[in-house]
């Protein structure tokens, strides 16, 4: 009997140490709606705001694409390495779809559906799922015109220190941006993790090979990341890719590059952290 | 939290094989366990053996541990207009686990059985990939070894008194989601992040 209840007890510790405390609990996190006219959806924008906001400093922004899959994550991980002195801190603005958790796998469906619409260009007529994408030249305008001026009017925000975090299409739409309008930087950060390197037959390749041929200047700190575990494709387009940035570089773009041991979803997290490691 | 959780499992693991050396070993059988698997993550077809080693028994409980060895591999080929991908994958499972097993009703022929487990495994990929529009041609190979740790759940049904069917369900805990819990893990079922459903049989010695 004695064996049986230390055994019981050690499977309770073992699942009851497997929780740890949401920091978010506690933190001051803003939330506002915009219905989009350029994308024609509504957006929910979460802003985790600094510990001592609100003390005359203009705080660095950080804008997450897909919040609802990161949002926890990043937001647990800023104030964590904030509180070790790691990072300084930053207003962390997560983008979101209204009314739309993660709650249901319906929701999951339409988030899907909308992240593809919202963070891919061109249209992939070959992408074998119902999704075709298409629409990122929209989202940039809604994040140009719509949601940073809302940022930097409600905040108290450092104009020039913006950093974009992106993975996956999130990843490829941080890319796509970045060498879309090289001369109009939105962010003088980029993050993309695991970029999804493939859509529309590499289109994203075609463009940085068409940037470097005609020598326009792209003024960009760029973070790149591939978790090793990931599907093969995923790195061999990666590999490629930042091979052809090495031999073939942009100008006035500066690029990091690393490689983890993880796989698609870890590597976001893992990612992220240590890109604002060392950003900030 | 992940290097706390293991080492409890490990330690655990250690102190239950250790605690298992008594007289009670001789009147409590070995079993074993063969099971193919339907994995999620890596490679996605597996076969699985396992040799338990049980250090208590009151009758319908039992409390036991175990060596459990498995491979996975799969293989994928993507044919798009411009690009195509030919790729290999496999993952090779060593693991230590330790549980306890309950078998139901009067005649006790069902049995169910839930385990923790620490171990190891390397996930092997190699593949291909060919783009004619932009003149790629690359070879992708990669071998990584990680430390793991998780549960294994499982059902299972006693046909005669010596073999049994059963189905299980084993799942990494690596990535437990900044630890919300094992659900979030339950769904990720990546390479890192190991989950498969196991059917076959049981046999005590």
């Amino acid at each position: 009997m004695k064996k049986t209840t230390l055994l019981i007890s050690i499977l309770s510790l073992i699942l009851i140490s497997s929780c740890t405390k949401d920091l978010l609990k506690k933190a001051t996190i803003k939330t506002h709606s915009i219905s989009s006219k350029y994308t024609g959806k509504e957006y929910e924008i979460k802003v985790l705001l600094p510990k001592n906001y609100g003390n005359g400093i203009n705080y660095p922004t950080v804008y997450l694409i897909d919040g609802y899959y990161h949002f926890n994550d990043v937001g647990n991980e800023k104030i964590r390495l904030v509180k070790k002195n790691k990072m300084q801190d930053v207003i962390l603005v997560s983008i979101e779809y209204l009314n739309l958790s993660l709650s249901s796998l319906a929701n999951l469906s339409a988030i899907e559906r909308y992240r593809t619409e919202d963070l891919t260009y061109p249209e992939d007529s070959e992408n074998e799922s119902a999704e075709k994408g298409g629409g990122a030249l929209l989202f940039y305008d809604f994040m140009k015109h719509e949601l940073i001026p809302l940022i930097d009017q409600s905040y108290s925000t450092n104009v020039n220190n913006r950093t974009l975090l992106g993975h996956s299409l999130g990843g490829y739409f941080a890319l796509f941006q970045a060498f879309n309008s090289p001369s109009q930087q939105l962010f003088d950060y980029v993050v993309s993790v695991s970029p999804t390197l493939f859509w529309a037959e590499t289109e994203l390749m075609k463009m940085t090979e068409s940037i470097h041929d005609n020598s326009h200047s792209v003024p960009v700190n760029l973070f790149l990341s591939m978790g090793s575990l990931e599907a093969v494709e995923m790195n061999a387009y990666y590999d490629e890719f930042v091979t052809r940035l090495t031999n073939h570089p942009i100008q006035n773009l500066n690029v990091t590059s690393n490689k983890f041991k993880k796989d698609h979803f870890a590597n976001a997290k893992f990612s992220f952290s240590d890109a604002l490691k060392t950003i900030y | 939290m992940k290097k706390i959780l293991l080492s409890v499992t490990c330690c655990f693991t250690v102190l239950s094989s250790i605690v298992g050396q008594d007289s009670l070993l001789n009147k409590n059988p070995y079993s074993i366990e063969f099971e193919i698997h339907q994995g999620k993550g890596a490679g996605r077809i597996g076969l699985a053996g396992k040799i338990n080693y049980p250090w208590l028994n009151k009758g319908a409980f039992k409390v036991q541990s175990g060596i459990l060895i498995s491979s996975y591999a799969s293989s994928n080929h993507i044919s798009k207009k411009d690009y195509s991908v030919s790729s290999f994958t496999s993952d090779n499972h060593l693991q230590l686990h330790t549980g306890i097993e309950q078998s139901l009703f009067k005649k006790k022929r069902i049995y169910l059985f839930t385990e923790l487990y620490a171990g190891g495994y390397n996930v092997f990929r190699k593949g291909n990939l060919k783009n004619s529009v932009l003149s790629i041609d690359r070879e992708y190979k990669n071998n990584e070894f990680l430390l793991d740790y998780g549960s294994r759940l499982g059902i299972g049904y006693r046909i005669k008194d010596k073999w049994g069917i059963q189905l299980s369900l084993t799942n990494s805990w690596r990535q437990i989601n900044n630890g919300i819990g094992v659900i979030p893990s339950l769904l990720l079922g990546e390479a890192d992040n190991k989950m498969s459903i196991g059917l076959g049989i049981n046999y005590q010695f």
